[in-house]
């Protein structure tokens, strides 16, 4: 597994830089990780794993685990989704496998099959949002919450 | 002591510019030994004379590809003590920026201020050395195959940068223009800004790359490797006389 932070950490540097790009024309296999932004635009076969945000756009189709602070998805996934502070699934996303997170907002239009949990964040509780315009996801007060649940609004 | 080495003329101001450097390096009072490499005597063959006369300090007057030279020799020599400067001929090559000068005279007072920084490297091939960036470009969009660690990138490009911080970037323009992107009715529909689709950016310390067809990777104007290529980032490997500036940026 391809780990830049330690290969940072390996040679004494701060980890630092723009993050990584996978553009639409490229396909990657393997896992991706990385300490600073992840953008993904092609193909992924493997993990994408970020220790900050993670935007997977429109054009982009991953299969495997995706995980971040914060997790913006925009097109397919197949496969698990853990996003620390937050999950934003967008009207084009489509998600097929489960997620934990500790705020999640799905928007109108968009797709999601799997079964869903909720982070506890560092205040010890879990927290709902219900916005104007939006289908989002009402958890339960538990620590850790399942459903197995369908939603495809228009 | 500073032995400089030159490169023969190639446009017709470029005698006259050397030896207005010489002159302006005498001003200075940091006039070393000059040398002009040329098939009779190569740029290894005049460093090898320079650390047996107690050389440390060499400075490449000339191009891009000039300075690749002394950095690859000066790389798999491995003398310790060796320091580069150089003086770039014209301020529009890559290495005119990384030195951080916009004059001849302004890089020859680098030299008597003479601070020091150590710098990345791309090795190529475990054979040549890049001190500036790496590019390839071509017409015709090109399949590749990109290796570093466990992760393989397959797709296309028409240019490619590798840079010595571990930086490397592809792009592919027709990518861009065949309309693979967002329609354009979605994009005039919600306003928004079309992201890079086409663009691939990642950060590593050693990678392969093979295309189909072979491309070649150049600094300047020079021909440094073709593919199938390995690139193997060293760090902090050259000591370099650069401004200032560049050193407090970083």
């Amino acid at each position: 597994m391809f780990k830049l932070s330690d290969q940072s950490l390996a040679y004494g540097k701060p980890s630092s830089g723009p993050g990584t790009v996978i553009g639409a024309n490229v396909k990657l296999l393997g896992a991706i990780n990385d300490v600073n932004d992840i953008t993904v635009h092609g193909k992924v076969e493997g993990e994408v794993n970020s220790e900050k945000t993670v935007t997977i756009g429109e054009t982009a189709e991953i299969k495997g685990p995706v995980s971040g602070a914060i997790v913006t998805v925009a097109g397919l996934i197949r496969g698990s989704i853990e996003a620390i502070d937050r999950l934003e699934i967008l009207p084009t996303g489509k998600v097929y496998g489960n997620i934990a997170t500790g705020d999640l907002i799905i928007r109108s239009g968009a797709k999601f099959v799997g079964k869903s949990a909720v982070l506890k964040n560092d205040a010890g509780k879990n927290e709902t949002k219900d916005s104007m315009g939006e289908e989002t996801n009402k958890l339960s007060d538990s620590e850790e919450s399942s459903a197995v649940y369908e939603t495809e609004s228009k | 002591m500073y032995y400089y080495i030159s490169e023969p003329p190639i446009k017709s101001d470029e005698q006259r510019k050397v030896d207005e450097i010489k002159s302006i390096l005498s001003t200075l009072g940091i006039a070393g030994e000059f040398a002009t490499a040329s098939p009779s005597k190569t740029v290894e063959e005049y460093l090898v004379s320079a650390f047996r006369k107690g050389f440390s300090t060499i400075v490449g007057i000339g191009h891009d590809e000039l300075a690749t030279k002394i950095a690859s020799c000066l790389w798999f020599s491995q003398y310790e003590r060796a320091v580069m400067g150089f003086i770039p001929l014209s301020i529009s090559q890559t290495l005119a920026k990384m030195v951080g000068t916009s004059s001849i005279k302004e890089s020859c007072e680098l030299l008597r201020v003479r601070l020091i920084k150590d710098i990345d490297c791309l090795v190529l091939n475990q054979e040549v050395v890049a001190i500036t960036d790496l590019r390839s470009s071509v017409q015709t969009k090109c399949s590749f195959r990109l290796r570093f660690k466990k992760i393989e990138l397959t797709g296309s490009y028409t240019d490619l940068i590798a840079k010595p911080n571990g930086e490397v970037i592809l792009f592919d323009r027709q990518f861009m223009a065949t309309g693979h992107a967002l329609p354009i009715w979605q994009r005039l529909w919600r306003n928004e800004q079309q992201p890079d689709l086409a663009r691939t950016q990642f950060q590593a310390n050693s990678w392969s790359l093979e295309t189909i067809p072979s491309q070649s990777v150049m600094v300047g104007e020079a021909v440094l490797a073709e593919t199938p290529l390995t690139v193997l980032r060293q760090i902090e490997a050259l000591k370099f006389i650069t401004k200032r500036a560049k050193l407090s940026a970083e």
